[in-house]
């Protein structure tokens, strides 16, 4: 489990603030207190590329011993206009992925997963709207 | 040390990437000027393979000195709750396939 002191947690936001905004607009907003809420959201608006996104990360923290613990977390991409997804969530005690296909978009295919950091679920979510990947 | 001067306009045509030639036409340098702003970290560029780069807008307007700062505001219990149950809930509507 991550364990941050309240230092260690500001600049863990400040830099993937930084990070973040290379792709687009970063909103984020926080929960005062514990447990705190954290949701950072992207927009990469495409400007004429074939494809927009909206990336959501979001994360509770609690105070444990007095360092800040990771206990559940959602990040996603949603391809704008949709459908197309993909997501790692960790909550109600599961680790899981959800893949929507565009070409296939009847069905938000679920499937156990493992622990992602959050910025290694952006640099997923970039190659895919940067088209490196293939959302499948 | 000669430095470039970096035209402040802003109203050129806007794509979510740009290559190294399109920044060199759009700003008036040559397109070595820009691998060299994009090898020393003055110009921020995904590196594709080891020639290709593209370039987000973003950078290109961090370069000109049009950022945007991100936007902050407090998140309310209720908020944070009804988050955390639209997330929840959509596991009750697709089961797992693992």
């Amino acid at each position: 489990m991550t364990r941050l002191r309240q230092q260690q947690l500001e600049q863990r936001i400040a830099k993937v603030e930084g990070a973040f905004s290379r792709l687009g607009r970063v909103d984020v907003a926080r929960q005062i207190g514990s447990p705190q809420a954290i949701v950072i959201t992207v927009t990469h608006p495409g400007w004429g590329a074939p494809t927009t996104a909206q990336l959501s990360f979001v994360e509770t923290w609690i105070i444990e011993g007095g360092l800040w613990a990771l206990t559940r977390y959602a990040y996603d991409l949603l391809l704008r206009p949709g459908p197309g997804r993909l997501g790692f969530h960790w909550h109600d005690g599961r680790y899981h992925e959800h893949c929507v296909d565009p070409a296939d978009p009847g069905r938000d295919h679920h499937f156990t997963g493992g622990p992602v950091d959050l910025v290694a679920a952006f640099d997923r979510f970039t190659a895919f709207v940067i088209g490196r990947q293939p959302l499948t | 040390m000669k430095t470039e001067q970096i035209p402040s306009r802003t109203d050129f045509e806007k794509k979510a990437f740009y290559t190294p030639a399109e920044i060199a036409a759009l700003l008036q340098v040559h397109v070595s000027t820009v691998r060299d702003w994009i090898h020393t970290q003055r110009l921020f560029a995904y590196q594709l393979s080891e020639r290709v780069y593209r370039i987000p807008l973003s950078s290109l307007m961090e370069l000109l000195g049009e950022t945007d700062e991100a936007t902050r505001r407090d998140l309310s219990t209720a908020e944070s709750d009804q988050i955390w149950r639209d997330i929840s809930a959509e596991h009750r509507s697709s089961p797992a396939q693992a």
